[in-house]
């Protein structure tokens, strides 16, 4: 009888295995392999495609992906890709320790500042960028290093921590609408836990240091906060159903700004992600291979309109882990740079 | 998120119908091999020696159920499936090796949470809890004992119960539906699966084995159904990183757990014997049928408990946190209540006699 327990587990094994390395292959998150498995057979463009749907898609916190991105498509173009080799940077100084982890985030603060618009920078925005880069820099670690960079490289950094989600024209993503007021949004989901959660209008702060789902609506014409809400998503239903009526009450044409601290997806219902998805929010990543708005302790910043078209939201998260790495603060958001506005 | 009904329906009828069909030929094989259950201790019910082997298609099934999701629906694939298909091949053949040649309960129980441990490493390595007033706990490397002892504890649990006809197949098909329900209304696909193949595969056992009993599972199947049980329950997602949810299976699972509960306490009361690893005939069932109930009367009782139960669990599952623990602690009452009247109705037979 033991031999053919062995016998059908052997069985069991002949058939599992290739089926199961075919499925792993084709799994969306293991787009590095997969990429790298078309590299290797020639299909260099569609292996540049694949990576550059995984990393839009999963915000991978690792250097690796974006590192062999610059280089692929370096080889393919003969030019650089300034965004994804500061990220490289920026993902091994989030591996890194100590000198080397300051002397990394400078050197991709330097590399993402050229990508930003040369302008004059306003006063009223450098000390709200400030507050988030010194946050950051207590976080990961590197005390007062942000602080010293010239304000252009400490936004270069928060718009790294964010996959590029800093409009510098005042812009709201893809909604058409363009903001009156600087608004700064940064998630401490995940390891940064809920002591690096902000809303920033004006420079002013909206958000506190309780955990769960932070959500302002400001007047698209003055630019006024009309009204604010904390939702302890993390806790219950109830909380979500709450945020639900909150987001569902609010006139079109609102803009919305959304910070997760802490934890907010234990029980982030259907009900709310429709109600989100009514601000231009969608799920962009994937949990299981399924849709998600985002997972659990992951960070999230989010800046929409209600009303707008679904998917044309700003979003900005970091998952709680990817690959081994861990996960990081987010910011996003949409400033006026010049002091004409443009 | 949608249901995946059909599937639920091809993994329930095809694992009962080949449950079925396998059941027979195991009993056959089992007859000829002469790995029968000998009514030779005390605490055997039965009077004829009955086949083991029964439970073997479980074994068969979950293989099968496994490659069916991995070939046809791999969306619904988990990494942890092929862990679960290891570790319980391990599981079938400690429980052959019991059943043809007494294995002692120390050495199983060794074993069983070596295999926990295993486990944890190979799959299972959830750090989070769901807390039962809700949220989660980052219970961290704690995790490294609740995972083997959970699953210990369901493994024994469904071991301790199979000591009637029908009635370790007949608790865990409650136990799968109630769960099932439970992970349909949060969206659990997965659990769902799981819980839907334990349904029709013991479904499909019940057949043969509601009384009177022409096979039992034997330790094979009873081990292999409890380890399931208690690793579908440990593979819980929420929002793409595994759970340990412990409150709703472990009100489901009420009934095995406090007959294990109070075997282990007699156990305990006899350790300085030396016997504790001895087994008796004091369980929830034998008492029962002292009691004066016929077979079929007790098998049904406790199916009847374990339906209660299940209910609470669905409350438990549904309700807010506050209610949720107003319910936890109702069926806590409610079990020790039902413990009290057992004992009295005990003490006045045997005052009668």
């Amino acid at each position: 009888m033991w031999l053919v327990i062995a016998v059908l587990f052997a069985g069991f094994n002949a058939v599992y295995w290739p089926v199961r390395a075919h499925q792993i292959q084709n799994a969306p998150d293991n787009f590095m392999s997969h990429a790298s498995y078309l590299y290797a057979h020639g299909a260099q463009t569609q292996a540049i495609k694949r990576l550059k749907e995984g990393i839009a898609r999963f915000h991978p916190v690792c250097p690796e992906p974006y590192q062999v991105l610059a280089e692929w498509h370096f080889k393919e173009t003969k030019e650089n890709l300034p965004w994804c080799m500061a990220a490289g940077y920026f993902y091994q100084a989030l591996r890194g320790e100590g000198k080397t982890r300051s002397s990394l985030l400078t050197r991709a603060a330097e590399m993402e500042s050229t990508e930003l618009p040369k302008a004059i920078i306003k006063p009223e925005i450098k000390q709200p960028v400030s507050l988030l880069a010194g946050n950051l820099g207590l976080v990961w670690g590197v005390g007062e290093t942000l602080l010293t960079l010239p304000v252009e490289r400490q936004l270069a950094i928060l718009s790294l921590s964010g996959g590029n989600s800093i409009d510098f024209h005042g812009r709201i993503g893809r909604t058409g609408v363009k903001s009156p007021v600087n608004i700064l949004v940064q998630s401490g989901g995940g390891r940064a836990g809920r002591y690096c959660t902000h809303l920033l209008v004006r420079g002013r702060e909206y958000a506190g240091n309780r955990r769960g789902f932070y959500a302002i609506l400001i007047d698209p014409q003055s630019g006024q906060v009309t009204q604010m809400g904390m939702f302890d998503v993390w806790q219950s239903e109830e909380e979500a159903a709450r945020m639900e009526n909150f987001l569902k009450d609010a006139p079109t044409g609102m803009i919305g700004a959304f910070a997760v601290a802490d934890e907010a997806s234990v029980n982030l219902t259907s009900g709310l992600e429709n109600a989100l998805s009514t601000f231009g929010l969608e799920p962009r990543t994937f949990i299981n291979s399924q849709p998600a708005l985002f997972g659990l302790h992951y960070s999230f910043a989010a800046l929409g309109v209600k009303g707008a078209a679904e998917d044309t939201a700003v979003q900005a998260w970091s998952p709680d882990e990817f690959d081994g790495c861990e996960g990081h603060a987010v910011t996003c958001g949409t400033l006026r740079l010049a002091e004409d506005g443009t | 998120m949608k249901h995946p009904f059909m599937v639920y329906a091809m993994v329930f009828s095809g694992t009962f119908l080949v449950t079925v069909l396998l059941v027979p030929i195991f009993r056959w094989c089992a007859r000829r091999l002469d790995i029968v259950d000998r009514p030779s201790a005390k605490r055997k019910i039965h009077k004829e020696p009955i086949p083991y082997l029964g439970g073997v298609p479980f074994y068969i099934c979950f293989l099968g159920t496994v490659l069916f999701i991995e070939l046809f629906y791999p969306q619904f694939s988990q990494d942890s499936f092929y862990p679960m298909a290891f570790v319980g091949t391990i599981i079938v053949l400690m429980g052959l090796y019991d059943d043809v040649s007494d294995m002692s309960s120390l050495k199983k129980l060794i074993l069983e949470l070596a295999l926990g441990v295993v486990l944890f490493f190979w799959g299972f390595k959830t750090m989070e809890m769901a807390h039962p007033l809700g949220g989660t706990w980052h219970v961290g490397w704690l995790a490294i004992v609740v995972t083997p002892l959970w699953i210990a504890g369901i493994i024994n649990a469904v071991n301790f119960s199979d000591g009637m006809d029908g009635l370790a197949g007949g608790l865990v098909f409650i136990c799968a539906l109630s769960i099932f329900i439970i992970s349909l209304k949060s969206n659990q696909i997965v659990s769902c699966i799981l819980m839907v193949y334990l349904m029709g595969t013991t479904a499909g056992f019940l057949v043969y084995n509601f009384h009177p009993a022409s096979v039992f599972m034997g330790d094979a199947g009873a081990l292999f159904l409890g380890f399931i049980l208690g690793t579908s329950t440990l593979i819980e997602q929420q929002k793409g990183v595994a759970v340990i949810a412990l409150a709703a299976p472990m009100v489901v699972m009420a009934i095995p757990f406090l007959d294990t509960a109070l075997s282990f306490y007699r156990r305990m009361l006899r350790a300085r014997e030396g016997k504790f690893f001895m087994p008796d005939r004091d369980h929830l069932h034998h008492r029962l049928l002292d009691l004066g109930l016929t077979q079929r009367q007790v098998v049904l009782s406790m199916y009847y408990v374990s339906a209660f139960m299940g209910l609470m669990a669905f409350i438990v599952s549904g309700v807010p946190g506050t209610y949720a623990f107003l319910a936890l602690v109702l069926a806590a009452m409610a079990i020790l209540f039902g413990v009290v009247v057992l004992r009295f109705i005990e003490g006045l037979a045997n005052h009668h006699d």
